[in-house]
């Protein structure tokens, strides 16, 4: 994300490039809230040309092979390094049973920034317009943490708490993430509304377990609405009571978009990301139910 | 008379160094010894300085010197000279540079900037021009009276008024009287960004002697020059002007950037070459943009059709300057009636200053903006009519030859046909027949037009010349300080050369460099006048080096110049081809073969003189203020989502009377390229700001310009109806193929829903809350439509 | 944004008020301030380091008194500044009441952030501004009553 810089050079920092997870986290335990890691750099860099950020130190994950990969097991899901980028990631054969990830991963910016951006760079950057982070929680994903200390696994519901903030303390690095199996009869999809803007106006992951011709569950998370993704509770409550889910769609996007937080900003009024809500939660479900 | 060269597809002279990316523009350019500057700008919408601390900026190594505004108090500009280098005593927008360091490396001058400290006591502010209208606003140019601006612009000293233009004719009070219907209307235009690759960047080396070298990102180099010259007080010929490849220009790099300050820069750091490159966030918010616009319109028209009253009144929000904006103040009013004839007509322009970033000149100037109201009136006049609005177009529209402008300009026979172009664009569209239905039923289809009109804004005087050179070999140097940023003017003149002399295409060359040294004055690149003017100016050149060719060809084929002619590169005698002698053994002189010789290099000289261009009367604004008028048109088909209020152009038609086609491919690419900027500006884009006045979204994530893949095909349709004056008959048209596509756009909403877009731009949002305040039911239906075809989709399955 | 809250604090009021009218008192207690000075008028300069979510930045801050009225306890002043590509604006209103043998400090404050931190993180700004209050208040009455 930029929001325009008046800068063309970065401050002054040193860069490391460890080549081993351990070296990386013992960067990141000696220099604790001087240091930054990098991973495709596109938000980092960006934020740091604007003078938002001024790390002293910046750790590039890249030369870190472990971080690299992004594996899938039958039955336990898949796992996505902290250095796969979203084109890697979007040429990668099961990414396509995750409906709303492969969805969010295929649309962002253009081939040139997905060339380098990656998957947990888009998630850590917390900007509340980024597209993975609704698919993911939609999905049940969480988030792999490690430092010196120890190992940590937070859903990504938790670790994004606010706009640009994450839960992750000084010498903490997201190595992974991991999205669980979908379940059985779920379909998942992601849909943003962007026309006119490059980063979602609205963005709206569903998914959904069918049980004959009823919603057994749901989970609809609405990005870029306001400061995190929101999670619609009442809105899947009414999906899922419905005993004819197909009459009370726009009941649903109804519900949605009064329940949830959105706000005006520069690229949106509230009152429009609500009709938006409304409006999207019809099309996502269509895709999904049907 | 089908030429060789004239009237054929030939690609620009510089698309191979373009696309082989190895084309220089001035960002690449470096100088031996070359520093580099940086800006330090305001934070604050309206304050006095009241100190700038500049020791910690020092300290750092490599920095040279910081330079702020008192240390060189100049006022510059191009009409209403209200602008400072850098604020002097107060700043008057956020972004308003106030200081510039000079370093050895642009690392140590954004450091150093980052340090210069800068104290403000805040003025009160004002942002909307409506309210910096009003008596008892807060002063924004204190001394406007003292500015060196043109005498044709009236500022209201004492007021934010920084120009204030009439045009008056007939008695548009008793007509509106008279009138059986009367629209009344406000219409909005948000700022917007010429959106121009390059951004704004200056080499400037203020030598020891006193010579200023300036290498710019710029589409003419002859108003640099001249302003530096007037307010420095220097001899035009100590500055030397040099303007390479430019990326883009639209209107935002005519009359004068930042060449003063940076050779200025270039004196106080001890005459060394000083570069300035602005970076996209400071292109946003202390270059200039296009101003925001208020149109408040009575138009009264007789049951008939007829269009017999029209009452303006325009408000343009200059911000902090309104250097070239108080000329668009000028281009809004007289051009206010379009390409009809309205017999009484009253257009009041106020172009007044705002705490917000400086404006100029975009594309189409003036012309984008009146013709986004005039051909919505039209349209809103037609259905309360109850009549189609392109008879209300057909019965209002100018008769050449008869009719006469709101300027009181009678036209001429050869002005142009207007007609053919509605015809031709109606016809293409396929007015009158339904749109097929959409197969989502929440969507629906629609058609609009707009016409128009343009001819160049610019001064009575604005003159044009060029020189043909030769060389031993007989190729060709064509000298013109016409513009080329992207226009291929400068391809078409070449072709116009080759066509004359019979001489390969590649024979005939302009340097990529335009230079004020050595190229010929041209005003300016501006106003799609370059082919009209310039073009002139070289087939007088022609003339003038044909005539000096024959001169020695006679007396060497010793037989009278009246039996010569010029044909494949050789002088020949008429009738007899073998009597011949090629170019190459003339333009340097005739040697017999003895030795002896005549003639002598060969330099052909032309000028282009507007002659039936006057003043305004500054009282009613009648007069002749353009050199033609380039009669056009937009048609398009388009697709509403109602649920998201998004508009979709599915195809759209252009069509303009140029009098006579040059080159068809780079008329196509014209048209083609006009078409996508209108209607990324007609429906994306918008500088937005805060209560602050601070630019929200000064980049291009959130300030979106239209990708290829918003693109609709696009149909050209040419008319060709010559002027007798323009080169072969042609007609400038470079701006005016944006110009239409708004209102097409607006229009063609109208016309399917009855719903009036009176805001530009027509984002899905505007759209969809012009839709919930005009037709919410339009929305519920749709809705509902959508469930409906939900449950069908579900059905099939 | 507006802001605003109440604070209770051990002392007397006249205290608190001859406290709170001495800028180098009240600026030495802002959290981040990295260098001050005072200047004629209770003007102050200061150089404040602020941080919000990774957000980080050194703003360059003013602040000057725009009315005192020590009959009736109560005073405004005018914030500005800016640092990371932004601005900011903040018109407070403080106001003194005495409650049961303390002081009540009232206050508000309208705030308009401006540049990449108004856009990106109103709601982290919001939350920035309570916790700098908060600790603000807080040392505040440490000194007075401590
Ligand atoms: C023109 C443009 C268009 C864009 N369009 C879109 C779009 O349509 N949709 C969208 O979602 N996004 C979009 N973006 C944003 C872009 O996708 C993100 O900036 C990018 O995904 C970030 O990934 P990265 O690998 O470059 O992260 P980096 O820039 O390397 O890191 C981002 C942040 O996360 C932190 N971080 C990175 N890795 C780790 C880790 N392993 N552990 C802890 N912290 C870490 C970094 O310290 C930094 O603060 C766009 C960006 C641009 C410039």
């Amino acid at each position: 994300m930029s929001f325009g810089s008046p800068w063309f050079t970065l401050p002054e920092f040193t860069y490391h490039k460890p080549k081993t997870l351990k070296e990386a986290l013992e960067l990141l335990d000696k220099y604790g809230e001087e240091a930054k890691v990098m991973a495709g750099g596109v938000g980092l860099l960006a934020f740091m040309k604007e003078r938002l950020m001024a790390p002293s130190h910046v750790i590039d994950l890249k030369g870190v092979p472990e971080l690299g990969q992004a594996i899938y097991k039958e039955g336990e899901g898949l796992t996505i390094g902290a250095t796969v980028t979203l084109n890697e990631l979007a040429r990668y054969g099961p990414l396509k049973k995750f409906g709303a990830l492969h969805d969010a991963v295929r649309d962002i910016a253009d081939p040139i920034i997905r060339n380098r951006a990656t998957l947990v760079g888009n998630l850590c950057e917390a900007i509340p317009w980024v597209d993975t982070p609704p698919a993911l929680i939609a999905l049940g994903a969480e988030v792999e943490i490690r430092s010196l200390k120890g190992e940590r696994r937070v859903p990504v519901k938790d670790f994004i708490k606010g706009p640009v903030e994450i839960d992750l303390e000084p010498g903490e690095l997201v190595t992974a993430v991991h999205v669980p199996e979908p379940r059985r009869n779920s379909r998942s999809r992601f849909i943003k509304y962007n026309t006119g803007s490059e980063f979602a106006l609205v963005s709206v992951a569903a998914n959904v377990v069918m049980d004959g011709g009823r919603v057994r569950d749901v989970s609809l998370v609405y990005g870029a609405v306001s400061s995190t993704p929101q999670v619609a509770v009442k809105a899947a409550d009414a999906l899922k009571s419905a005993e004819k889910p197909w009459e009370v769609l726009d009941e649903v996007g109804r519900i949605a978009s009064e329940e949830v937080e959105a706000v005006s900003d520069v690229l949106a009024s509230e009152e429009y990301r609500r009709h938006l809500i409304r409006v999207l939660t019809l099309r996502v479900l269509r895709e999904v139910m049907g | 008379m089908a030429g060789k060269f004239v009237g054929k597809p030939i690609p620009p002279q510089d698309a191979f160094l373009k696309a082989t990316g190895t084309a220089p523009y001035n960002y690449d350019i470096e100088l031996p010894g070359m520093l580099y500057a940086k800006l330090v700008t305001s934070t604050v919408p309206h304050g006095r300085i009241k100190r700038i601390n500049v020791e910690e900026a020092l300290k750092v190594p490599g920095v040279v010197k910081v330079v702020t505004g008192k240390d060189i108090p100049y006022m510059v500009g191009m009409y209403a000279g209200d602008r400072d280098l850098l604020a002097i005593e107060k700043v008057r927008w956020v972004g308003h540079p106030v200081a510039a360091v000079i370093a050895e490396s642009l690392e140590a001058a954004e450091r150093a900037a980052e340090l210069v400290d800068v104290e403000y006591e805040e003025l009160p502010a004002v942002f909307d021009p409506l309210e910096a209208m009003k008596p008892g606003a807060p002063l924004i140019h204190e001394h406007m009276e003292k500015y060196r601006r043109l005498p044709v612009f009236k500022p209201v000293p004492g007021t934010n008024i920084a120009n204030k233009f009439r045009v008056v004719r007939g008695d548009v009070e008793t007509a509106l009287k008279e009138a059986d219907i009367v629209i009344e209307e406000e219409f909005h235009i948000k700022h917007v960004s010429h959106a121009f690759m390059e951004t704004q960047n200056v080499i400037a080396h203020w030598h020891l002697d006193g010579t200023i070298e300036i290498w710019t990102s710029w589409q003419n180099p002859n108003p640099v020059r001249q302003i530096m010259a007037e307010s420095f007080g220097i001899p035009y010929n100590k500055i030397i002007v040099k303007i390479p490849f430019v990326g883009g220009g639209f209107g935002g790099k005519a009359g004068l950037g930042w060449e003063a300050l940076v050779a200025v820069l270039s004196r106080e750091a001890g005459h060394r070459p000083v570069k300035l490159v602005l970076s996209r966030k400071e292109q946003f918010t202390s270059g200039a943009c296009r101003e925001g616009f208020h149109a408040f319109v009575k138009a009264g028209f007789k049951k008939d059709g007829r269009f017999i009253a029209y009452d303006v009144k325009y408000v343009l929000d200059a911000g902090g300057y309104a250097d070239y904006t108080v000329n668009v103040g000028r281009a809004v009013a007289y051009s206010a009636d379009g390409s009809y004839e309205i017999p009484n007509i009253r257009c009041e322009a106020y172009t007044v200053y705002t705490n917000k970033v400086p404006t100029t000149a975009l594309r189409g100037f003036g012309y984008s903006e009146s013709h986004w109201v005039l051909e919505q009136v039209i349209e809103r006049a037609a259905k309360k009519l109850g009549m189609d609005s392109a008879e209300v177009r057909r019965i209002n529209l100018i008769k050449p030859g008869v009719s006469i402008t709101a300027t009181g300009e009678r036209l001429r026979e050869d002005v142009g046909n207007p007609r053919k172009v509605l015809e031709s664009i109606l016809q293409e569209i396929g007015w009158g027949k339904p749109s097929e239905k959409p197969k989502e039923p929440w969507k629906i289809r629609a058609k609009g037009v707009a016409l128009l009109v343009k001819g160049p804004a610019q001064p009575p005087k604005a003159p044009s010349s060029a020189a043909i050179k030769f060389n031993e070999d007989g190729t060709i140097n064509l000298l013109v300080s016409t513009g080329n940023f992207g226009q291929g003017t400068v391809t078409a003149l070449a072709q116009i050369v080759a066509e004359e002399f019979g001489v390969p295409l590649e024979s005939v060359r302009v340097d990529w460099i335009r230079d004020t040294h050595s190229a010929p004055y041209s005003w300016q690149t501006v106003g799609s006048r370059g082919l009209f003017t310039d073009g002139i100016a070289v087939l007088n050149a022609v003339k003038d080096a044909k005539r000096q060719i024959f001169k020695v060809a006679s007396e060497a084929l010793r037989c009278p110049e009246e039996y010569l002619e010029l044909v494949n590169g050789e002088v020949r005698v008429k009738g007899k081809p073998w009597m011949k002698i090629p170019l190459k053994d003339i333009v340097m002189g005739y040697s017999y073969p003895d030795g002896t010789s005549i003639g002598g290099p060969i330099i052909g000289r032309g000028v282009y003189m507007s002659v039936h261009t006057t003043n305004l009367d500054p009282e009613t604004g009648q007069g002749h203020p353009t050199i033609f008028h380039t009669y056009g048109g937009t048609g398009v088909e388009i697709e509403l989502d109602l649920l998201t209020g998004e508009i979709k152009v599915l195809k759209a038609v252009q069509a303009f009377d140029i009098g006579r086609v040059i080159n068809p491919l780079l008329l196509k690419q014209q048209f083609h390229g006009g078409f996508i900027m209108g209607m990324s500006i007609a429906l994306f884009e918008e500088i937005k700001f805060d209560e602050r006045g601070w630019v929200l979204n000064p980049n291009f994530t959130s300030y979106y310009v239209a990708r290829i893949k918003d693109v609709p095909p696009v149909v050209e349709k040419f008319v060709e109806t010559p002027q007798a004056d323009g080169p072969y008959g042609a007609r400038g048209v470079g701006e005016l193929t944006m110009i239409g596509v708004a209102p097409a756009i607006a229009n063609a909403i109208f016309n399917a829903i009855g719903v009036k877009l009176n805001n530009l731009p027509m984002t899905p949002e505007e759209v969809w809350k012009a839709i919930k305040a005009q037709r919410p039911d339009l929305i519920e239906k749709a809705v509902k439509e959508y469930q409906k075809k939900m449950k069908e989709v579900k059905a099939v399955a | 944004m507006r802001f605003e809250g109440s604070f209770r604090i051990n002392a007397d009021r006249d205290k608190v008020w001859e406290f709170i009218s001495n800028p180098s008192n009240v600026i030495q207690c802002v959290p981040g301030v990295q260098d001050f000075s005072v200047q004629e008028g209770k003007r102050i300069a200061a150089k404040v380091k602020v941080k919000i979510g990774f957000i980080s930045g050194l703003f360059q801050a003013a602040s000057k008194v725009l009315e005192e009225d020590p009959q009736n306890y109560h005073a405004r002043m005018e914030l500005s500044g800016s640092g990371a590509g932004s601005g900011f604006k903040a018109l407070v209103d403080l106001k003194l009441e005495e409650a049961d043998g303390g002081t009540e400090l009232k206050w508000s404050a309208d705030v308009s952030i401006s540049g990449p931190l108004g856009s990106l993180a109103k709601s982290m700004v919001e939350g920035y501004v309570k916790k700098m209050v908060d600790q603000l208040f807080d040392c505040v009455k440490r000194r007075l009553e401590g």
